[in-house]
């Protein structure tokens, strides 16, 4: 074997070795990773607040264990490798998803806007009632931006809870059944809920997920290509993503972020360095689409391209 | 020393390409939950800010009434949007397109307007034969669905219209 062909082979086996990166980044173009502008915030210290007192039933049936629960949570976002970091500002009384109002805020929520006859962002606020279906969500994330630059002014997260309802017209519960133990120990047939055919959700995992969302990353797991990358889509598999948009009942596994969320989080917010804009993190495959963060594996495709540059070189030297 | 190359570029980028394989909502749950389900052409999308947030309305000529009475040009409403110098990225919404055929699950709003109903589950882009959800956005807690019935994803139309009008 000669010498060109045993570095590209060491350089090539080198590359496949390194952990494709699979977290995606938000963008100014909802569902389309490839198009817009990244989203980011333009500090490292950002705000929230939490409202878990304001729900006709109270999340974890303590709302107090909900904030702590909640505030305990946001901290997996701050590894070693950045400086950014949330920031409890402590509980709220507030029940307003307001994009302007620059206030971070987790609000809790039960009831179906729907059931009180009214709708809209002001029937929420008033009822601090859930506006978004009443069908499968949990939680939602909702982030304002600047379009034209990707700078994230405000993000306010909303949580689906029960609103202690034994069961409406369909025979089932409104909203989900919020845990906080650790691993979850409330099911749904256990009391206080005693029912079938709930959901319950850890509030650690949601909140973790949706922080995620906050600070600018989209899922994992859920795009074609160059975003398919996916290290694992099992929730169950502890290398699965925080990011990963699969949600067990009483899943608590994405409390703590995987590798690839903590190279996300590094990636976008690296410890004392420049926040990476989109032009500075786009694969070279993807720049014409924009914004494009995760994906193939760009590290391994770098390693690649060293692996043809040296054996080009080599191959000149042994020429000249 | 070419076919090294190739060896050595399929290895560097193989990564797997599993999707998520949680179960949500279903076509008849969707149904149920909806007082109409049009079939149908987006022909405008307007965003506007409506008490603190942006909502986009998406103008939806109807072709088909699946479910519910709807009148011939219905309003959808789902949140997020750019408004200005403003935008609102709301994950998990149905996100629709000027000129996209549709079939949108709807709930009574204010005003004459519809909701979309479960977010992006509530919104299939028919292309074709096949209609289709986004629900790339969406977190899905991994429940099964009742015997019989489907969940909002990938189908031919035909099967789709065929779930929600036998709903009950």
């Amino acid at each position: 074997m000669s010498r060109s062909v045993r570095v590209v082979l060491a350089v090539t086996l080198l590359a496949a070795a390194v952990p494709a990166e699979a977290f995606v980044r938000s963008t100014t173009v909802s569902g389309q990773p490839g198009q817009g502008l990244c989203l980011y915030w333009n500090t490292r210290q950002v705000t929230y607040k939490v409202n878990a007192t304001s729900a006709i039933a109270p999340p974890c049936q303590v709302a107090s264990a909900a904030e702590a629960l909640t505030a305990a949570s946001f901290p997996a976002w701050t590894p070693s490798c950045t400086d950014f970091q949330f920031v409890n500002g402590g509980p709220s009384t507030s029940t307003a998803v307001n994009g302007l109002d620059g206030v971070n805020l987790v609000v809790f929520r039960s009831g179906l806007c729907s059931d009180l006859g009214c709708a809209g962002n002001a029937c929420a606020t008033q009822h601090n009632c859930w506006d978004h279906g009443s069908v499968g969500t949990i939680a939602l994330t909702t982030t304002t931006f600047v379009p034209s630059t990707g700078q994230i002014t405000d993000a306010d997260m909303e949580i689906y809870g029960w609103n202690g309802s034994t069961g409406g017209a369909s025979g089932l519960p409104t909203g989900f059944y919020l845990t906080c133990a650790s691993p979850a120990s409330t099911t749904c047939a256990r009391p206080p809920y005693g029912l079938t055919g709930c959901t319950y959700i850890d509030v650690g995992n949601i909140v973790t997920h949706e922080a995620g969302h906050m600070l600018g990353l989209d899922h994992t797991c859920s795009y074609p290509a160059p975003h398919d990358s996916c290290p694992s889509a099992n929730a169950s598999d502890p290398n699965a993503p925080t990011m990963n948009p699969e949600v067990l009942p009483g899943e608590t596994g994405k409390r703590t972020l995987a590798p690839d969320d903590v190279n996300g989080v590094c990636t976008v917010y690296p410890l004392g360095a420049a926040t990476a804009t989109c032009s500075s993190v786009t694969p070279p495959a993807a720049k014409s689409g924009g914004c494009s963060t995760g994906g193939v594996g760009g590290e391994a495709m770098g390693l690649l391209g060293v692996s043809f540059m040296i054996a080009r070189r080599l191959r000149r030297s042994r020429s000249s | 020393m070419r076919k090294l190359f190739a060896l050595a570029a399929a290895l560097a980028t193989a990564s797997p390409a599993v999707a998520a394989q949680a179960v949500a909502t279903s076509v008849e749950d969707l149904a149920r939950a909806s007082d109409v389900v049009v079939r149908g052409r987006v022909i405008s999308t307007t965003a506007r800010w409506s008490e603190g947030r942006i909502y986009t309305f998406a103008e939806v000529q109807v072709s088909a009434s699946l479910r519910g009475t709807a009148p011939a040009r219905i309003t959808a409403i789902t949140p997020g949007g750019v408004v200005g110098d403003v935008g609102q990225r709301v994950d998990g919404a149905a996100v629709f397109t000027s000129g996209e055929e549709v079939v949108v699950f709807l709930g009574r709003s204010q005003g004459g307007t519809y909701r979309v109903n479960g977010l992006a589950q509530g919104k299939f882009a028919v292309e074709g034969k096949v209609a289709r959800p986004d629900v790339s956005r969406l977190d899905f807690v991994a429940n099964q669905v009742r015997a019989g019935e489907r969940r909002a994803e990938a189908m031919s139309v035909d099967e789709l219209e065929t779930r929600v009008r036998s709903a009950r």
